[in-house]
């Protein structure tokens, strides 16, 4: 009842009348003389004793019955008060009794919860208190029982069904089995608590759950604030952070010329708007890219408190980017470096889209910065026309061939792509390459070679030179021996014409065989350009025996001859392929001169391969150690005692000069066979006319 | 003996012998041969010739010294082995030179490079023949003096032996352990079967009956 006795006037504190004090202050005086005379007081004066004694019993009864009706008076006045304060309070009052019924409570209630009084009169708080509180209300009530004041916050069911809620104060009064209680309605305040959790905890989990990382730092650059994000970004824990000062123990650079970028942008928090990009060290050492903004932090009340500081990881962005940055100045660097002019034209109008340096350098026509330069296929040189293509037709190739620039005469070798451009229009996409230089060393190889197998064969002639020799001595003599014959019976003049004539007859033939061996080593070792004809293969075996069988028959070999009668012209240099073949064959004799002399065989044989012609010449020697194989073909190589190891090396050399290849395989019943391939004339004829 | 050559073939008729394995060669040599009256018989390998080889071939072999097969080289060779008194001729080519020298050393007569001079051939030829005519005689007289040696007691060949080792009579006396008159006896009787009047004769005759590598 406190706020009773405070709003209480003053007067009302101290009731005090007239009589009652004079009454007080003769006992007070009577007690005093009596007990200033101690000294006189005995038995010899026993009356003025009793007066004493009369006197104060007289004043004590007379105070104690104006005393109790003052109270009286005064109980009653304050009980009014009481229950008008009772009325008309805000606050809800009310009593229960021991078991929590309600026994008396204001009209507060009505305001608060829309219930009456007199409703409630009689019911138990805990009948009003929502079941899910109830507990509480009874741990209350305990606690009441046990004298102890209670304390707590619940819900209470209005009248319309709804619940408030109200904070309890409730004082126990042992003595009159009773308990005080106030309420008060504090619905606004859990609701707005409540609003406010809530927003907390959203607040906290939309920090949690964003990827960025958040610190915020008080003016001092004291880390106050770090998200989840931000530990997991850095790699420290939330307790490393909080408190610590700059430099902060995440920076990649802190210790270098760099360490002014973080602090700059922190102590400024001018950060451009798409941040700034930054290292970290993570506490297990690993970098990573991060970007970085910075931006003030203001309270309420409009003052700054420090910074706030976002920071996202963008290594991976980074490291894509960076990627595709090298990559492209890597393709840049690779198109801008070639030697060869790379283009890209537009399919129907021929306009330059783009073209690189060297194309710039060789291609380009003085002025014209819009369209295509030269050397260009012509129209009808392409197997579609190119500004006809549509989307479907590419990618595809469109030229592949050899140009030369009309001005420069530089050659070019130019391939063309159609495919589909970056922004979708059809183009052609070209790559030429100055093969100038090339040509140039390929005909002076060629010459090269022809001079080397002009020489080779010079060199074949003069190792066969004394088999030569012999061969041309056999007709001459025979011819000198019919000749003599002939003149020795003309002088004895015993002869028949007939015998005569059939002599000089076989002498001639001596002399035409004669010729025909002159013939072909004039013929063989002739300097001339090499010269590609339509020849038969059975032409030319038969002309390479003509000279190198010589030498095989010296070398006790015959030559068995078994070529297909249908064998297609092959495009040739007569006189290289009958070197090859003479080679061919001398090596073959050469290699079985440790066999008996009936197993001294060349088999020459031929057949049709698609668009090819093969040649075998197999002999039957001791073969080819497979070890020396590998090194048949090298010049210089030679298993001869005076072999100069050019003779294999310059076939290949002319076998594939006629577009051809030349190797040897072992030959199944002993000895080695060495094949060769010409592209037939029919296959060269195709060639020509595409 | 076999007789793989026509045995009507008179002994003293010789034949100049080809080998070569030129056709043309073979058979023009063989019309200028004839031209100048020599007869002769070809072959076109050595290997063909060695078939047909008689030791009592007369007359002279020219020979190819270059052939597929057996060689000219390689003939003269096998022919050296068999005792064969055969005159050779090597037709060289050019560039043979070498070969032809060490066939000379071996015994050839001549060597004679191609294309070749008929009068040269003919010359050669004709030489060759009577060189063959020589080795006949030489063989003849071998063949007789052989004959009479195996005519001989032994007594008389250990006589003679120990004359043509060049001692006395007595010491063959003592050698033998007969008597001087003995050995006188021994003495004619081996000159009188030997054909000889003189002691020289007589070494002679042995000397050429035993042939000189032995």
């Amino acid at each position: 009842m406190k706020p009773i006795d405070e709003n209480a006037p003053a007067h009302r504190r101290r009731p005090q009348s007239p009589v009652q004090t004079i009454l007080f202050l003769a006992a007070i005086l009577g007690l005093a003389w009596f007990a200033a005379m101690p000294a006189t007081l005995g038995a010899a004066d026993p009356w003025r004793f009793m007066l004493v004694v009369v006197i104060s019993v007289v004043a004590v009864a007379t105070w104690g019955v104006f005393t109790t009706k003052e109270r009286n008076q005064l109980v009653g006045q304050a009980e009014e008060e009481r229950d008008l304060f009772f009325s008309l309070s805000l606050d809800i009052f009310g009593m229960l009794d021991a078991t929590g019924h309600f026994q008396r409570l204001n009209p507060a209630l009505v305001n608060t919860l829309g219930l009456k009084p007199e409703n409630i009169e009689g019911m138990a708080l805990i009948d009003i208190v929502h079941a899910d509180d109830r507990n509480i209300v009874r741990q209350g009530l305990n606690s009441l029982a046990g004298g102890q004041a209670a304390q707590f916050e619940v819900r209470c069911r209005c009248g319309d069904g709804s619940y408030r809620w109200l904070s309890w104060n409730a004082t126990p009064l042992p003595k009159e089995s009773r308990v005080y209680v106030v309420a008060h309605d504090v619905t606004d305040r859990k609701i707005s608590e409540d609003a406010l959790r809530s927003e907390s905890a959203f607040r906290k989990a939309m920090e949690d759950s964003v990827l960025t990382g958040l610190r915020a730092v008080d003016m001092k650059g004291r880390i106050i604030y770090v998200n989840r994000a931000f530990c997991e970004l850095v790699g420290y824990d939330m307790g490393d952070l909080i408190g610590r000062e700059p430099p902060f123990p995440y920076w990649a650079d802190a210790n270098d010329e760099k360490a002014p970028q973080w602090i700059e942008p922190e102590r400024s928090g001018q950060t451009p708007a798409e941040g700034i990009e930054l290292r970290i060290r993570r506490h297990d050492g690993k970098l990573r890219y991060v970007r970085m903004h910075v931006s003030p932090l203001v309270n309420a009340d409009g003052i700054q408190t420090g910074w706030m500081t976002a920071m996202a990881d963008i290594t991976e962005q980074h490291r894509t980017s960076n990627d595709l940055q090298a990559a492209n100045e890597r393709i840049t660097a690779v198109l801008e470096g070639l030697d060869a002019a790379v283009y890209v034209a537009d399919a129907a109008t021929s306009t330059l889209l783009y073209s690189n340096r060297a194309y710039e350098a060789q291609m380009r026509l003085a002025g014209d910065t819009g369209h295509l330069g030269v050397p260009q296929p012509e129209w009808g040189d392409y197997p579609v026309d190119p500004r006809r293509l549509l989307a479907h037709d590419v990618p595809r190739e469109l030229f592949d061939g050899e140009l030369q620039h009309p001005q420069t005469g530089q050659w070019f070798h130019l391939r063309e792509r159609a495919l589909r451009w970056v922004d979708g229009r059809i183009v052609r996409l070209g790559v030429a390459t100055d093969i100038s230089t090339m040509k140039r060393a390929e005909e002076l190889t060629r010459e090269q070679e022809e001079r080397l197998a002009q020489t080779s064969r010079l060199i074949t002639m003069g190792e066969m030179a004394s088999t030569l020799a012999h061969e041309l001595n056999q007709p001459l003599s025979a011819i000198s021996n019919y000749s003599m014959g002939c003149v020795n019976r003309l002088k004895s003049g015993n002869f028949r014409p007939e015998d005569l004539l059939g002599a000089m007859e076989k002498a001639s033939a001596q002399a035409v065989r004669a010729g025909n061996i002159v013939r072909h080593i004039r013929d063989f070792v002739r300097k001339s350009e090499p010269r590609q004809c339509l020849v038969r293969i059975e032409q030319i075996i038969e002309d390479a025996i003509g000279i190198a069988g010589i030498e095989a028959k010296r070398l006790g070999a015959h030559i068995i001859v078994s070529i297909p009668a249908d064998l297609p012209p092959v495009m040739a240099d007569r006189i290289m392929i009958e070197q090859v073949l003479m080679n061919l064959i001398k090596n073959g004799a050469e290699a079985m001169h440790e066999k008996p002399i009936h197993e001294r065989r060349i088999d020459i044989t031929a057949e049709i391969h698609e668009d090819l012609v093969q040649i075998n010449v197999s002999d039957f020697g001791t073969g080819i150690n497979p070890l020396i194989v590998d090194h048949l073909f090298s010049p210089f190589f030679t298993t001869k005692k005076d072999g100069m190891g050019m003779g294999l090396n310059i076939c290949r050399s002319i076998i594939e000069f006629h577009k051809g290849r030349l190797w040897v395989d072992p030959n199944p019943t002993g000895g080695s066979i060495f094949r060769f391939t010409l592209p037939q004339e029919t296959s060269l004829e195709s060639d020509i006319t595409q | 003996m076999n007789q793989t050559l026509p045995s009507n073939v008179p002994s003293p008729e010789q034949l100049v012998y080809i080998v070569d394995d030129d056709e043309a060669l073979r058979d023009s040599l063989i019309w200028l041969l004839e031209s100048t009256g020599l007869k002769s018989l070809a072959f076109d390998s050595a290997e063909n010739f060695l078939a047909a080889y008689n030791p009592r071939m007369n007359g002279c072999l020219v020979l190819d010294i270059r052939m597929p097969g057996m060689s000219g080289l390689e003939l003269h060779e096998k022919l050296l082995s068999m005792h064969s008194t055969l005159p050779i001729i090597f037709i060289t080519g050019h560039g043979d030179v070498p070969m032809a020298v060490s066939a000379l050393k071996k015994g050839a007569i001549d060597f004679i490079e191609k294309p070749f001079n008929d009068q040269e051939m003919v010359k050669l030829i004709r030489t060759a023949l009577a060189e063959d005519l020589k080795r006949h005689d030489a063989r003849r007289q071998e063949a007789e003096a052989q004959r009479r040696i195996e005519g001989l007691t032994p007594r008389e060949r250990e006589v003679l032996d120990l004359i043509v080792a060049g001692r006395l009579n007595k010491q063959i006396a003592d050698d033998l352990g007969i008597s001087i008159k003995t050995v006188e006896v021994h003495r004619a009787r081996v000159m009188e079967k030997m054909g000889v009047n003189s002691l020289a004769e007589l070494v002679q005759h042995v000397m050429i009956s035993t042939p000189k590598h032995e």
